[in-house]
């Protein structure tokens, strides 16, 4: 297979991954379920995929749907995008009708990357058409062209030469609930993409030798992160197709991981198994780090005393990546806290008119950093609002204390208005959490209107009541992979024996 | 041929995230234990079930052993679909 590196082009996740494919043709570059795929044969696929797609008219700036799930092959159309300078609009396959509309429409995506199950619940839907090219990774599929039928042979086994870039085409356009206000697309460049993976690989010590483990799924930009990190760097990609605490630490076992960062959700369950002396050891972890909420306390020191690598948490957004992260080792005073500022990162606490806050005032946490993404999909008016001053309004809650270390306390969304008092939904859960009885909870609030309002109550109620009894049934940490969706989206106290009657 | 209806709609419901592949028997997937199902995933499976078929799974049910393992759903699902015929007639 001819590679060519042209020296005066700038620095690209696609041609650094070439340079390792020249360094450790032979190296494994991605291992996931049971399949792995050597640097070499990972570039194969890559260009077979990107000449493919060049070939049916995917055009460079154009944007692919792309409901994602965890394999070697899902990372190698992830390579083949970026070489195109295309946009991937990853989301989770089991999204149901509307969801699936609402983040394609946003994402414009022209042409549609899927598995068989999904063109097959599209066809129920009636979703088929209006896309331009309609490509399956795992089969035949009427109207759909099959993607696992391509090899690298039938184009010489070439990179495409003559697309040009500049870095700043967009890479990867993620749906989120944004900050503040209704759901919007973040837009990431492959410039914004690069300038995360470096600043992660500073961050931790990473290097070639390193096996970093991906447990979420790749249609989060966590594991995205996760996956191509290690592909610039000549490192391994440890893939994980489904996530259970049992399955994660036996896959650290086998696969011998050094490096990884899982939702602070996952990281809750796992804590309860390493408890076990039957357990095998993941001593060849050398760090761990906790994202995307705030540790539960005896989760945190759970793990603290149990990890014998180094622990961390981090703190961030899609907007703007990492901003703060913390040793807990290194730091166990501040272990409340989820870290100090990254460098290059400024954190500001902010009032509601926007001024500053005191040392130990909660406001917003707003942000400064290089690692902005390129903005909101389609919404620059709205991307502009997110911003003040230079800093990004993250929508989050929390105070620095005086050493600049940050607390996160809530989401601004997520205030509890009642009787004129703010209540943080967390001050209630952290209480009720202290309750031997409860295993989990969280709190809300519920709208109601005045008309209709005990209607609306007891409708509520019933069908609340119905679904708690699956949630409390099954929703037991010890035999259930909880999802961190689970916890936002629909949660109820989950008592021994007591079902929530109030 | 209701049987492998059943059957073919539980491992739709079952892969769409992940694909279920490799296993000798499929019968005997746990899939909860191998994460297929996560428990957001969980409401999604049970309410799509109970509207495919008609039928209302119980508490004792859903907490039972056999509604993690392939097969031992598949059966269960068909003797609530059997039992819900039953009575009709």
């Amino acid at each position: 297979m001819e590679i060519i590196i042209q020296e005066d082009k700038m620095e690209s996740i696609v041609d650094l991954f070439f340079l390792n494919v020249e360094k450790y043709p032979k190296k494994t570059a991605v291992w996931c379920g049971g399949k792995e795929v050597s640097y070499r044969g990972l570039a194969e696929k890559v260009c077979s995929y990107e000449n493919f797609f060049l070939e049916i008219g995917i055009k460079k700036g154009e944007n692919i749907g792309f409901p994602m799930n965890n394999s070697i092959e899902s990372v190698a159309v992830m390579l083949a995008a970026a070489e195109l300078g295309c946009a991937i609009v990853p989301i989770n396959p089991t999204l149901p009708k509307g969801a699936v509309e609402s983040a394609f429409a946003v994402g414009k995506v022209k042409h549609l990357v899927a598995r068989k199950s999904f063109y097959q619940r599209c066809e129920k839907w009636d979703l088929m058409a209006g896309y331009f090219n309609r490509i399956c990774m795992d089969g035949i599929y009427p109207g759909t062209l099959c993607l696992q039928n391509i090899k690298a042979e039938d184009y010489g086994g070439k990179r495409c030469q003559n697309i040009q870039k500049t870095g700043k085409e967009l890479f990867i356009i993620t749906t989120t609930s944004g900050s503040t206000g209704s759901p919007k697309a973040i837009a990431i460049s492959q410039e914004d993409k690069l300038k995360r993976i470096h600043k992660h690989i500073d961050l931790y010590h990473l290097g070639e030798e390193d096996r970093i483990l991906a447990s979420t799924p790749l249609y989060h930009s966590l594991a995205e992160r996760l996956v191509l990190l290690p592909l610039c760097m000549g490192a391994t990609s440890i893939l994980l197709p489904r996530f259970t605490p049992n399955l994660w630490i036996q896959c650290i076992e086998k696969q011998k991981v050094t490096f990884t960062i899982a939702v602070s959700a996952q990281l809750g369950q796992v804590a309860e198994l390493l408890s076990s002396p039957f357990l095998p050891k993941v001593d060849s972890l050398k760090c761990v780090v906790s994202s995307s909420a705030p540790l539960e306390p005896h989760i945190r020191t759970n793990l603290i005393n149990r990890l014998s690598c180094e622990f961390h948490e981090m703190y961030g957004t899609s907007e703007i990546s990492t901003a703060t992260d913390i040793d807990f080792k290194e730091m166990p005073e501040k272990q409340k806290s989820v870290g100090k500022a990254l460098k290059g990162v400024d954190i500001a606490i902010r009032k509601e008119d926007g001024g500053l806050c005191r040392v130990g005032e909660i406001g917003e946490i707003t942000c400064k950093t290089e690692l902005l993404c390129s903005g909101y999909y389609g919404m620059p008016d709205a991307f502009e609002e997110s911003c003040l001053e230079g800093f990004f309004k993250t929508g989050d809650l929390g105070y620095m204390d005086g050493d600049g270390y940050l607390y996160y306390t809530g989401r601004i969304k997520e205030i509890i208005i009642t009787g004129g008092i703010n209540v943080y939904p967390i001050d209630v859960e952290n209480c009720v959490a202290r309750l031997d009885s409860v295993k989990e909870c969280a709190a809300f609030s519920y709208q109601m209107s005045g008309w209709g309002r005990w209607w609306q109550w007891q409708s509520w109620r019933r069908r609340a009541k119905k679904l708690m009894s699956m949630t409390f049934r099954f929703n037991a940490p010890k035999t259930w992979p909880i999802s961190s969706n689970h916890i936002k989206s629909l949660w109820w106290m989950n008592c021994q024996g007591t079902p929530w009657e109030n | 041929m209701k049987n492998m209806k059943t059957k073919d709609f539980i491992l739709e419901e079952l892969q769409k995230e992940y694909d279920i592949e490799g296993l000798e028997n499929i019968d005997r997937l746990n899939f909860v234990e191998e994460g297929y199902i996560t428990s957001l995933g969980i409401i999604q499976f049970v309410i799509a079930l109970e509207e495919q078929f008609g039928i209302e799974f119980t508490e004792e049910e859903l907490s039972s052993d056999d509604f993690k393992i392939v097969g031992k759903l598949v059966a269960m699902v068909e003797r609530k679909i059997a039992s819900k015929e039953e009575k009709a007639t």
